[in-house]
Order: C-alpha cells, then structure tokens, then sequence
C-alpha cells in the first residue's frame, strides 16, 4: 500500500561534512574553521531507522554528534537522533525492552499512548525508572492508532536527543491511503548543556531573546504615530514590567533547528512521483519550539491531530506545539522540489526540508516571516477584542465580555504570579501570534472535528479550573501559583467524566499534556470539537476540555515546555 | 558650573525626586524606606507581610483588608473589573457596563492593571486544592520540578576610573544562591584610588521575595575603607518597579544611634540588542553625624552615572561611561573644609560579567 521508506537523499550523504547549522552553514568549512576529521568521526545518522513488529530492543546510549561544527554527545536511542521510527499494528501487544548505558537514570514516555499506568514511564510517578546498566520492560496493548512519539521522562534528556517517533498503524488500513508515507519529526538542538540553559533562565530570563523593544523604534514610531501614540502603545507594557517580544523563552541563538534529525543545509529529503499521495506525520519532538509549518506551492490536507483522525481540512499553514502531531497530505502535482518551512515561533530560525521527485533537487527556501509582537488580546483577554482580533494598541472599543470571569485561585496572589487574566478570550479560532491575517489559510483548533464524537458521550460531572501562571523575570511556571513541589495532586474520581477549565495567565502559550487519558477539547458553546493529547492554550487564552478518568493510577499532568516544566509546572493526577 | 553641568543637575534632581517617588507609588514597602528610621526590630516580618502588593496606585493602607485595599479605593474602573474577577460565579451586573464603555484609555489601562497585578486574594479566591485529601506519590521527590538552587555571581562594575585628581578602581556586584524565593546574597562595592582602598561596602544578606516583582532584603553591611569601619543591620527592599526602572532601596542601623539609608534606581536604555545604555542614580543619607568618615547628618551623597555597554556576550560586555559624585548638604561643607572636591567628575572605563 504505502512506500514507508525514509531514505535518506545521497547527496547529503556526500555531503556530511556540511551538515552544519544555518549560523556556521558552509561558512565555516569554507574558512577552513571546521576541523573536518573531528566533524567526520562524529556519527551523524541520516534518514530514520524504522523498526516493526511485537518485540523491541532499545538501548539508551551517548552519541557523539555534530550539528553545528562543534562536536558534543547527545543521548541516543540504539545510536541515532531521534531514536528509530517504532511501526506498531492497533490491537497487538508490544513489548519493548530497554536498555539504559547511560551513567544516569533514564525512562521512557510513549507520549499520547492509552496505557497501564506502571507502563507510562514516567520515573517517580510511574515506576522508579531505568537505573544505568539496568533493563527495563514495557508491555502493552495497543488501543489506538496514528502518529504518536516517544521521550525521555528524566532530567533534559529530552533536549540531548532521547526522543523517536511512533506510528501505529489503524487495524482495517489507513483511511486515507498513500503511496507515500514519512514521519516529518521537528526537533530543537543545542551545543549548551540544558542544565546550563535551565540556569540563565533563571539568572536572566531575557537571555535568548534579542528582539527586545529599543529606543530607536520607540523614535520610529513616534515619527510614525505620534509621540502620544507611540507612548501609549507601549505604556500598558512598560508599566506592568511585561515584553510584548516575549515570544519564547529559549530561541535560535542557541537551537539549530531539525528535520528528522537534519539541519535546515542537511536538507532532509523526501521522494515522491508527480501525482501520488503523499502522508506527512508531522511531529514537535522540540524541548521548546513552536513552528509554523508550510509547504510553498502546496495545499496540505490535516487528516489527523495527535493521532486521531479528523475531517479533512485543506490549509496552507499550521502551528505545531511542543509535542503535538498533526498528519497532513499533499499531492505536488508538478515534477519539482518543494521546501518543507518550519519556521519557529520565534522567527530565529528554521527547519527545512525537501519533498522531491528525485534526490539531490532543492526547492527555494522562502525568507521567515517577520517577528510579531504580542497583542493586546495576548494580555488582556476578551478585553480586548471588540467582534474581532487586532492587534489594538490602544483601548478602543472595550467592552465588558459577555463570557464568565475567571476564578482566579488563592495561591495566585504571592511572588510566582506577575499577572492574570479576569477576562480570558475563548476564542479557539484564532491561529496565535504571528500568523493572525498573514494572507494564509492558517489551521485553528475551530478547523479540527475529530471523526466519531468524543469518546465519552456523556455530560460532565464537574468542573476542575487550572489557572497557567507565571513570573518572566524570576522564571517560575506553575499551575494557580503554586509549583510542583508544592502542589498536592489532583484527584479526578475513577469512571466519572469531567470538564477542566484551563485559563491562561500568563503571555507565553503552553501546550498543556495529559497522561494516559484524552483531553477533548470542546467549542466555545460547550460542543465537541476535538480530541488530543496535548492542548495548547494561547496567551490569556481559555480552553474547556473533557476527561474521562478511566485509567486508573498516577499520572503526570504538565506543560510541555520542558524548562517550564522542569520550573515547576507539573502536576500529579490520581484517578482512583 | 557649565551650562551642560546644570543641565544634568537637573536631571539628577529630577531623578532623585522620581527615585523617591518611585517605590513608594510601586508599593508599600519602599514607603516605609523613605518615612523615618523605624527601629529595626521587628520591621522584617511586618514588611514582608505588607508587601504583596506591587502596581495599584490605591495601596497606601497595608494593614486594611483584601475589600478595601484592593476594591474600595481604587478608581471606578478598577472596582468592577475586580468585582469582575472575583465575584466568583456571576458575570458582571448589566448595569455597570455604561460606566466601562465611558473610561478612558488611561482609566481603563489603570483598572485593567490593578487588577492584573499584585493585590492579595480575595476572600472567595478559589480553592486549587483538587485532591481530595490525597497525598503524592511515595517518590514525589524523583523531580525537581520547582526547587532547584542555583548560584550566581554579578560584576555590574569592574572599572578603570579617571578624575581630575586621581585614577582609580571601582568594583560593585552581588553573588547569591538559593531558590526562586529564598537567597544568601553577598552585595560588595569598593572604590579604590592611589592603590589603596577609600572606600568600600560589603552587605550579607537574606533576599526573600515578598511579591511578583520585589524581594525584601534583611542582613548585616560592613563598611571599609577610610576613616573607622562601621558595621550596620541592613533592611531594605530590591526589585523592578513599573517602567522597567531598577530599585535598591536600603535603611541601616548602626551601634551609638547610627542610621542611614541608601535608594539606588537604574534603567536600561537599549539602542540596539547589544548596545545598552544604563543610566543610574545613588543617594546615601545619614542620621548622625560621622566626621571621621567624612560624613554629615542628612542626604551627604548623590551619585549619577552614565555607562554605555556593548554586551559582545550577555554575560560579558565591555563599557564606558561617565559618573558624578556629588556631596550634598552638610557633607558638602565638611568636604570644602577639608580640601575634598564637592562634584567630582569621573570618566570610566569596565566590563560587566556575570556567571
């Protein structure tokens, strides 16, 4: 049915030398900066192993690696980044033994996977993990279908490489057949040690963000708007010690941003024949990137959202969050290259890669888009959309939204929180910062309508209300105020189906992951709309999701920011 | 003095008035710095419960409670997005809408922040216990996920000093480790000229942070130099106050009567990512008399200082600039009187660095 190969172009092959960062690119070689042997010893794996089948063997090594001319050692499973592509059949039993010759403790996390609790990898919750030297062994039934991934549990090890993806093929056949068929897995590497990056964070929350406001603009916009006007765009910001740039809290001044494991120069390529079908499961396997995903010259059709299929809906771009999947087919119709664009967030950098007839073509690679501002309604709420999204510099035309307040919780109140939203905008149409009216069909979580309806058909319960919430300058993250070391756990009662209300304190988006049980978002009115694993919740956004708790145990329950959640926003979830 | 002189004593005066004004108008807890001396005793703990309010121009009564302190003085505005807010399960009365639509832009940007930031919990604040009376798992203590400590240690100034007198050295900085909330800090400042040292300050101190923005400080300064040593209780408050503007302010209190306060500000100007330029004011005060160290009863010092910094790394940036010191009062006259310059003008040259 579906050509699965991802086979790696010969060209990059020849050309592994210049497998470099966008910053050093060629550059460096051509300066002779690049100590060429050092670059050659350092295993590069090109394309992604695929394994299939019931039975697995996965060991958890160092690999030295070279993605930016500088050699380091990522964490690699059986010796690649990301580990191999896991090919799963719904309705089989896997059983999966690793390995770990880490010095450190390891685990395993099949991210999205409906599984025993004691199977879900997570070290402290979940079982104690993968002690160095030790094997672990998982074993589960498959329940589902679709493109799922799988990470690293423990420490950064998520941000050195312990990542690979997952796909598990549906029991009657893919709805959408295709004569072609590859895994696209997004990824954010850095020479610095996460630790390191963890701590600057703490020191100097700013540190990677160089589009900060400067005096400059400030004359700009005074000569273009006026002085008061260019006051005012920027009082509101200035006095409540907040950045409208800040967009993302790790960028492209440290990450060189990959596509199944290849720099934006090593060109990741994927081979088509003019007029076949070709399935792209996209994956963000990143520690902290958001990207925004298009294929110039191409419709892309999502077919599926974290998995599970959904009406097709035609677009030109969409925003992958950490740790979402999205599947996507297109039909390039012309015998010529096209450039898969992943341009982060951000706009510090990219990962790209090529869809060709033949190896060795390249498409043109479009310049990133320009670097947006926060808007009002990323701070504001409801409060600041009048019937509409603008990015608003002023206040006009306010009014009093018609949607509940939030409740804000008790803890929300002390040094960990620098704002919050009595207003949350619940509007789930809206693409999210830097991709409002850019002149592009931009997916929305409105566009997705999972097939089938929601796996719970009946009312919720009741209501949990989780407040994200923040401090920029002191890097704390956590949930209502209060960080996972001093949270108690949440208990969601075993068989009952309730509805948590997630409202989004703070100015950055969090993409919020549930273990072992669906998150199914609903509409505005309280409708269905899709069901996924991770939910991103946009700047004093609110979203409405339904659980049903019918999974017994513990489970995590965090953003998937790995420095976010690594600051503390985690929770426990006891469904008993 | 030049023209361009008086200019800048302008400025500095004008910097001085708004230092003073800042914190205060930022929250409660810099007010109490710049009201008389209190006695030291007790004062830590009372701050820092009074202190977890950061923007609202309405908090000038601490002790009241969440009603008033947060709602009943406000501007009108501010009442209903508060009530908004924390009536917990009704959405605002119909009725008071009008009233929203008519604010003005300011009046809004000042209600929406007053509620946006600081301020205490109102009494139907919700619950975010969700668990039922159960406990963590066995191995909660498997991640960090929030309590981490980490270390740091800051060079703000490691400067070549020029005047028309003497070159010299100057060094300030802070080294502090702890947890998001809680630090050691260790706060140093030194000047030097001739090779040897005039005039230093070393503070160890407890850094607790009160609110979004603000830490109180409490802990012991010793001071070097010329003259005796003097060792001092230090209390004081350091955060960001709106607008960006970076606040120390500190009160001392010494053996035989002595008291003192310092207040320094500080704001980043960026030309470009890289190329800052940091404007920043001191001013120390006194209130006894100490001649042997040059000092009068009253303000005795303002310092203001210009440096332009190329940051080639964030953690290492080069710069240059110009500072002032000028005496003040009657530390001016006790200055004239021994021969010392009243304004000195100091051409500098350094490197920023933090680990």
């Amino acid at each position: 049915m579906s050509d699965f190969r991802q086979r790696p172009p010969a060209a990059a092959l020849t050309r592994r030398r210049f497998v470099q960062g966008l910053a050093l690119g060629g550059a460096a070689a051509g300066l002779g900066l690049l100590r060429a042997p050092r670059a050659m010893a350092a295993a590069k794996p090109y394309g992604l192993a695929q394994l299939r089948g019931t039975r697995f063997a996965l060991d958890i090594g160092e690999l030295p690696v070279d993605y930016t001319g500088r050699a380091r050692i990522a964490t690699a499973i059986n010796g690649s980044v990301p580990g191999p592509l896991l090919r799963w059949k719904q309705g089989d039993t896997v059983t999966i033994q690793v390995r770990n010759r880490l010095r450190v403790p390891t685990s395993i996390h099949w991210h999205g996977i409906l599984l025993p609790a004691d199977m879900d990898g997570v070290p402290g919750l979940s079982f104690p993990g993968i002690a160095p030297g030790e094997t672990f062994t998982y074993r589960f039934k498959l329940r589902q279908s679709g493109t799922y991934w799988y990470h690293s549990h423990s420490g950064f090890q998520e941000q050195t490489g312990l990542y690979g993806p997952l796909v598990v093929e549906p029991e009657g056949g893919e709805r959408h057949p295709t004569e072609r068929d590859y895994v696209v897995m997004l990824n954010d590497w850095t020479d610095e040690d996460p630790w390191s990056i963890f701590a600057t964070l703490k020191k100097h929350s700013d540190f990677y963000n160089f589009a900060e406001p400067t005096a400059p603009e400030f004359l700009r916009d005074m000569k273009r708007l006026g002085l008061q006007q260019a006051l005012a765009k920027r009082k509101m910001w200035n006095r409540m010690r907040m950045s409208p740039a800040d967009l993302s809290d790790v960028t492209g001044y440290t990450y060189t941003y990959l596509m199944n494991g290849h720099t934006p120069n090593g060109n990741w390529t994927g081979l088509f024949s003019r007029g076949e079908k070709v399935r792209l499961r996209f994956i963000n396997g990143s520690a902290m990137s958001f990207f925004d995903v298009r294929i110039p010259g191409l419709k892309m059709t999502v077919v599926a959202a974290d998995g599970q299929d959904v009406e097709p809906v035609s677009v030109d771009e969409f925003r992958i969050a950490v740790a979402e999947t999205y599947d996507v087919i297109v039909e390039p119709s012309d015998d010529r290259a096209y450039t898969i664009f992943a341009q982060s967030m951000d706009r510090t950098g990219y990962a790209r890669g090529t869809l060709a007839p033949r190896t060795g073509m390249q498409a043109e690679v479009p310049a990133m888009d320009p670097r947006a501002q926060l808007a009002m309604v990323d701070m504001m709420g409801a409060m600041a959309m009048p019937g509409g999204m603008h990015d608003g510099h002023a206040m006009h035309g306010m009014s009093m939204p018609a949607d509940p307040p939030a409740h804000h919780a008790r803890t929300e109140y002390g040094p960990g929180v620098d704002m919050r939203v009595d207003h949350p905008r619940d509007n789930i149409d809206d693409p999210g910062i830097g991709l409002r009216g850019n002149g592009r069909k931009v997916l929305t979580y409105a566009d997705l309508h999972t097939l089938g309806g929601p796996v719970d058909t009946r009312e919720p319960g009741r209501d949990i209300e989780l407040h994200l919430t923040g401090n920029m300058e002191r890097y704390m993250w956590s949930f209502d105020g209060q960080k996972f070391a001093d949270a108690k756990p949440l208990h969601f009662r075993y068989g009952e189906h309730l509805r948590v209300t997630l409202v989004n304190d703070t100015m950055m988006t969090h993409p919020i992951h549930l273990h072992g049980m669906w998150s199914e978002l609903e509409a505005p009115d309280g409708s269905f709309q899709v069901r996924k694993h991770t939910i991103s919740v946009q700047p004093a956004q609110r979203v409405r999701y339904r659980v049903s708790a019918d999974a017994l145990g513990r489970w995590a329950y965090h953003c998937h920011l790995l420095y976010h959640m690594e600051a503390g926003m985690f929770r426990e979830v006891v469904v008993s | 003095m030049s023209r361009a002189h008086r200019f800048l004593w302008a400025g500095l005066v004008s910097c001085a008035a708004s230092m003073a004004m800042l914190p205060a108008q930022a929250q409660d807890a810099p007010a109490a710095a710049s009201s008389a001396m209190p006695p030291m005793q007790g004062m830590p703990m009372t701050s820092h419960a009074s202190m977890d309010t950061t923007t609202a121009p309405a908090k000038a009564s601490s002790s009241s409670t969440h009603a008033d302190s947060h709602h009943a003085a406000a501007m009108p505005g501010m009442h209903m997005s508060g009530d908004g807010a924390h009536a917990s399960h009704q959405a605002s009365p119909p009725s008071t809408m009008p009233a929203m639509k008519q604010a003005g832009g300011d009046a809004m940007q000042g209600m929406s922040m007053g509620a946006m930031q600081g301020g205490s919990a109102p009494p139907d604040a919700r619950d975010p216990d969700y668990s039922d009376g159960l406990s963590f798992a066995p191995d909660h203590d498997v991640h960090m996920h929030g309590d981490s400590r980490f270390g740091m240690l800051s060079v703000d100034r490691l400067e070549y000093v020029h005047t028309d007198h003497a070159d010299g050295a100057a060094l300030e900085g802070q080294a502090w480790y702890g947890g998001d909330l809680d630090r050691a800090v260790l706060a140093f400042e030194a000047e030097s000229s001739g090779g040897r040292v005039h005039d230093s300050r070393v503070e160890a101190l407890w850094s607790h942070a009160v609110s979004a923005y603000w830490d109180t400080r409490l802990g012991v300064r010793q001071d070097g130099g010329d003259g005796p040593s003097r060792t001092w209780a230090a209390f004081g408050v350091q955060g960001l106050a709106p607008y960006w503007f970076d606040v120390q302010a500190e009160l001392y209190a010494g053996p035989s009567g002595r008291t003192a306060a310092r207040v320094e500000v500080e704001y980043d100007v960026l030309f470009t990512q890289r190329l800052i330029l940091t404007p920043k004011v001191e001013l120390n005060a006194y209130g006894k008399d100490d001649p042997a160290r040059g000092i009068a009863r009253g303000v005795s010092s303002a310092d203001m200082g210009l440096r332009l910094r190329y940051e080639i790394r964030r953690r290492f940036a080069p710069y240059v600039g110009v500072a002032w010191t000028r005496r003040l009062g009657a530390s001016a006259g006790l200055a004239r009187r021994q021969g010392e310059p009243v304004l000195e003008r100091k051409w500098v040259a350094g490197v920023r660095l933090w680990f």
